[in-house]
């Protein structure tokens, strides 16, 4: 075998950082600078380095992403991740309340008072509403103006329910252990004294 | 409180696998159905979370300025079923509404201490136009005499605003978490005049119609509390005459959640 590499490989990782909820990760990514690059294989194991510079490239990107926490990166964007503006919950004159804001979904009209309800619970836990969402733009779609039972509105509707599923097997814990073991008791005096 | 959330949970997987077969075979009512129950499911556990929370930290949740302290307010949601009684005989009817104490609290909570109190009873509706059910005014106001305020409850915000309707506030583009804009949705009157003279137990019921009222920015959407919405028996209202009467109103749930006001 026979390989002439006529320019130099540049090699460098990149991080990218996704915030989700509050919860951040890193995902590696990696981006082949390489000006010029030119290989010959003469006996046909074009392949065969092709899967050589993919195993080094992965190894690279591996050995990369501890350089790089995610607390170095949130200081860049001024302390908070941008993608937390997005979301009312926290950020609002009172965070435990905000997330009825969310009531409603903004994308189509919802005239179902249940629904609304459903949809105005103050709970601040973004992935219990996103679960919520989920099972409620099923309807909604549904629901919409011109409705035909054309196909694509199914299949919208049936990924909705395939991330509520998502949502609920990932959370299911952290739902559960939401709710107090024992309902707290408020005190009895406090509570609905009416006029006789 | 955990082994019932459990529980919910445990049961809405194969909610949400019917609905996914409903889903698959486009068979309408079936998907319906199915979404129903399983929303309704998942809000029960949410709901056993908020309550959770507004327990621990009532003043964050139900921020009500002092000024309003003599004023009986619900801390939750309640519901209330009211038996309505034609004026020229034949069966009655049951409507159940729930009204919402975490974003009208003032409103909600005189509804529900009427309602407890028995001021509802015999009362008769005053007015029944194409878009509005209107009840007269309770004679008997002894539970929540005092006027209860414009409630507004914009999305966005972390509390409701009191006294200024959306016009006057400069938000005009605004919405509100509870928009009149389902068949049901209950209001509380108020004079044309004093928009903070609402009588706790006097409310009117939007006949919604899309075609009439545009979603989220009609006429009564921040000029009128929507403190909650009928969820059974709205049919009623499309055959509501004057003087049809409530000849009872029952608080179902949440009565523990209303908190005198002080005196």
């Amino acid at each position: 075998m026979r390989v002439l590499l006529l320019t130099h490989l540049l090699l460098f990782g990149r991080i990218v950082t996704s915030f989700n909820s509050g919860v951040s990760s890193i995902t590696p990514k990696l981006r082949l600078n390489s000006r010029q690059i030119a290989l010959k294989a003469t006996d046909g194991s074009t392949e065969k380095l092709k899967k050589f510079f993919t195993t080094g490239l992965v190894a690279l990107g591996l050995h990369v992403t501890p350089w790089a926490p995610p607390a170095a990166l949130a200081n860049d964007f001024g302390g908070l991740p941008p993608s937390t503006s997005k979301t009312t919950v926290g950020l609002k004159r009172n965070g435990v309340t905000a997330a009825p804001s969310e009531s409603g979904l903004g994308l189509f009209v919802d005239k179902d008072g249940p629904s609304l309800l459903r949809l105005a619970l103050p709970d601040a836990n973004v992935a219990a509403r996103e679960v919520q969402t989920n099972l409620e733009l099923v309807k909604l779609r549904l629901d919409q103006v011109g409705f035909s039972g054309k196909t694509p509105i199914w299949n919208a509707a049936a990924a909705d329910v395939s991330r509520a599923k998502g949502g609920l097997n990932k959370h299911f814990d952290e739902f559960v252990n939401e709710v107090p073991s024992n309902q707290q008791v408020r005190p009895a005096s406090k509570f609905l004294s009416l006029p006789s | 409180m955990q082994a019932r959330a459990s529980e919910l949970l445990t049961a809405l997987r194969p909610q949400l696998a019917t609905l996914d077969n409903a889903i698959k075979e486009q068979d309408y009512p079936a998907t319906a159905a199915a979404q129903f129950e399983a929303a309704e499911n998942f809000a029960a556990v949410r709901e056993l979370m908020v309550a959770n929370a507004a327990a621990k930290a009532p003043e964050k949740f139900f921020p009500v300025p002092s000024e309003y302290d003599a004023l009986p307010r619900l801390q939750g949601r309640a519901r209330v079923a009211l038996t309505m009684k034609p004026k020229a005989g034949g069966p009655t009817s049951t409507l159940v509404a729930t009204v919402d104490g975490y974003h009208a609290p003032l409103a909600a909570g005189a509804f529900v201490t009427q309602a407890a109190a028995g001021a509802l009873d015999g009362l008769p509706i005053g007015y029944a136009e194409e878009l509005i059910v209107g009840m007269n005014q309770p004679k008997n106001t002894a539970a929540a005499p005092l006027p209860v305020p414009l409630e507004l409850y914009y999305r966005g915000d972390g509390e409701p605003t009191y006294g200024v309707d959306q016009d006057n506030d400069g938000r005009g583009s605004a919405t509100q978490v509870l928009p009149f804009q389902a068949f049901g949705a209950l209001g509380l009157s108020h004079p044309d005049e004093d928009i903070d003279g609402g009588v706790g137990g006097q409310f009117f019921f939007v006949k919604y119609d899309q075609g009439l009222m545009p979603p989220g920015r009609n006429t009564l959407d921040g000029a009128y509390t929507c403190f909650g919405y009928t969820v059974e028996g709205s049919d009623f209202l499309k055959t509501a005459k004057p003087g049809d009467t409530i000849s009872k109103a029952t608080v179902l749930s949440g009565l523990e959640n209303v908190k005198a006001g002080k005196k």
